[in-house]
């Protein structure tokens, strides 16, 4: 396999289930090298379970996947992948000098500098114990000791879950930069969608274990229309709009609003636009979202 | 390895100190018990080994003196694996479960197996270095009163399973059985509570089993001659007469001793008495042959351990996805 061609994270019908539950199923993605890549789904949707099997921390139960045309878990994938857990886990007895010393030890690309500039955006004193971190300085230590090892492959879960706005506005600028300048693919999960899509060029949207959405952000939006009206006589949604794919939609007082599938007929008398990948996503994770995955419009492997 | 080696250093210091402090505690009592012991034994002792030595008073004084003491600490040498198991092996692994760092720990290129090799490497290094100068000092303090009067002898649960070889490939067994117990339950309590009963079931059972791994010598003594002195041999609990004919008839068909004895020996025909038992250079066979046991189980178990933390090693055909797995909890 052509190693600047080949995917930084394909999955070729890939399931995980957990006893009698499926945490995903028939997962079909194709992420081009270089990528930023948003996860997007609601809480259990699978988003860590996809980020632990592309990282060889658990093992397919259907299907496969395979990180820079290898196996997770190989030796060649984990001196090119890195992961951070939702959880940031980091060794608690550590001091956070030590912490990066034992990236250094444990991995033959370390460089200590890249390490030390996730360090040098906050104030964190080497000699701290790990455990004793705050949540948001935890999160930059384990970045660091996950940039630090120069990936190729970037596996965050929920990596702004812990930081305020502005540390937010940082880590993502570490991120790009890391991205713009090595070309590393990043793949993270966030609830935090009006920052994420600020750096993402592609979405996957997971729910209930499947992929609903998947593939560049800007054909994605164009792909979709929102739509504002008023509702009929009766106070309901026209017929008009009803007999359109609709993902999701709701009335305030006798003006509607949608997000539909492709394009609406021009003679309504609606006011149209392309939706940010905020209103969309937030449109597929809302509940009563129609979820039909024949709907969908592309799965990744099409769209990318 | 120097970079896993590294960090098992990092992570057991606190281990390696705790093992040292108990190690020098036990060697400074030793040390100053066994000097004060030896300045109280008679010269005249080392004629008096076993059950029916010399019956010299100011011997019989140090004997009772010292044997619980030396005892005690043949105890904390018996009790070693089952501590290490616990307190070094169980949590080996299962703390990166309780911490979540496994996700960490694994996805280093580093990777499952040599992270495995550096630290349980050390903690088996530790584990039979502390085993070692244990069993040597019960062995060193004991020695002087070895096998005499009242006093400990080899075959003394304390003695035999708190000194030798055995109890080096115990303790290592010990640490394999804990190091298992964490991987597979990943919860450093109840991994301490299958390790103590892991070490202690065949520590029970190889006690119970001792006198059937090797055929104890017969001593016989025809007619009235005086039987042989047991010294410091290990009685099997069999004795009684002989028959003409070769066979071997119960202890209680006759009185214990004198003219009776003599009179019920004539009327049942019994040419002379007997007694099996083992002798103390049986030690050694039986310390072999336990130390190999404990060896085999202690690689059993690390086996095991390698084998379920082993991570995938090629590009695999789709068919092939049902390897085993160290993670299976998000």
């Amino acid at each position: 396999m052509n190693e600047t061609n080949c995917a930084a994270l394909r999955t070729d019908a890939l399931g995980r289930a957990f006893g009698r539950t499926w945490a995903l199923r028939a997962c079909d993605l194709e992420i081009p090298a270089g990528s930023v890549v948003l996860l997007a789904g609601p809480n259990g949707a699978g988003k860590s379970t996809l980020l632990h099997l592309a990282a060889g921390l658990l093992t397919p139960t259907t299907g496969h996947a395979q990180v820079l045309g290898r196996t997770p878990g190989t030796r060649d994938a984990r001196a090119r992948t890195a992961l951070v857990a939702q959880d940031k886990p980091l060794h608690p007895g550590l001091t956070v000098a030590e912490q990066l010393r034992a990236g250094r030890e444990l991995n033959s690309r370390w460089d200590q500098n890249a390490a030390l500039a996730v360090l040098r955006t906050a104030d964190i004193p080497p000699g701290t114990r790990v455990g004793r971190l705050s949540p948001g300085l935890r999160t930059r230590v384990a970045l660091a000791t996950a940039l630090g090892r120069r990936p190729d492959l970037l596996l965050l879960d929920e990596p702004l879950a812990d930081l305020d706005p502005p540390a937010r506005h940082q880590v993502l600028g570490l991120l790009m930069a890391d991205n713009a300048e090595r070309g590393t693919t990043i793949v993270f999960s966030s609830h935090i969608l009006h920052e994420a899509e600020q750096i993402c060029d592609q979405v996957v949207l997971l729910r209930q274990g499947r992929v609903r959405l998947a593939g560049p952000a800007q054909p994605l939006c164009t792909a979709h229309t929102a739509v504002t009206g008023r509702t009929d006589r009766a106070g309901h949604l026209p017929a008009a709009l009803t007999a359109l794919p609709v993902v999701e939609s709701s009335i305030t007082g006798r003006q509607f609003t949608a997000l539909v599938r492709g394009p609406v007929p021009p003679e309504e008398p609606w006011l149209t636009r392309v939706p940010s990948l905020e209103e969309l996503l937030l449109a597929h994770l809302h509940p009563t979202a129609t979820t039909d995955s024949a709907a969908a419009p592309a799965t990744g492997r099409d769209a990318a | 390895m120097k970079g896993t080696w590294w960090l098992a250093r990092r992570q057991q210091r606190g281990l390696i100190l705790a093992l040292l402090i108990l190690l020098v505690a036990c060697a400074a009592w030793t040390v100053w018990q066994r000097a004060a012991m030896t300045g109280a034994l008679p010269t005249t002792h080392p004629a008096c080994k076993g059950w029916n030595g010399c019956d010299d008073p100011a011997l019989r004084a140090v004997v009772e003196r010292y044997t619980g003491p030396i005892t005690a600490l043949a105890i904390i040498s018996t009790v070693f694996p089952a501590l290490i198991g616990m307190f070094w092996g169980a949590p080996l692994l299962a703390r990166e479960w309780e911490n979540g760092t496994y996700r960490l720990t694994l996805s280093q290129e580093a990777g499952p197996l040599r992270l495995l090799a550096g630290r349980l490497g050390l903690a088996a290094l530790c584990t039979a270095a502390g085993a070692a100068v244990l069993a040597a000092l019960v062995a060193w303090w004991w020695a002087p009163i070895a096998n005499t009067l009242t006093g400990p002898y080899w075959y003394d649960a304390a003695i035999f399973n708190g000194t030798g070889p055995a109890s080096v490939t115990c303790a290592l067994f010990g640490l394999a059985a804990g190091t298992l117990a964490g991987l597979l339950t990943r919860r450093t309590l109840p991994a301490m509570a299958a390790t103590l009963a892991a070490v202690a079931v065949p520590r029970l059972i190889l006690q119970a089993v001792r006198p059937l791994w090797i055929a104890p010598q017969l001593r016989t003594s025809p007619g009235m001659t005086p039987k042989q002195l047991i010294g410091s041999a290990w009685s099997s609990g069999h004795w009684g007469y002989l028959t003409p004919s070769g066979g071997r008839a119960d202890i209680m068909n006759c009185p214990d001793s004198g003219a009776e004895l003599l009179r019920c020996m004539n009327s049942h025909g019994y040419t002379g008495r007997f007694y099996q038992a083992y002798p103390s250079s049986d030690f050694w066979p039986l310390q072999t042959i336990e130390a190999g046991i404990y060896l085999v189980l202690a690689l059993a178990l690390t086996a095991l351990v390698i084998r379920r933390l082993r991570p995938p090693t090629a590009t695999p055909a789709p068919a092939h996805h049902d390897t085993p797995v160290a993670a299976t909890a998000v």
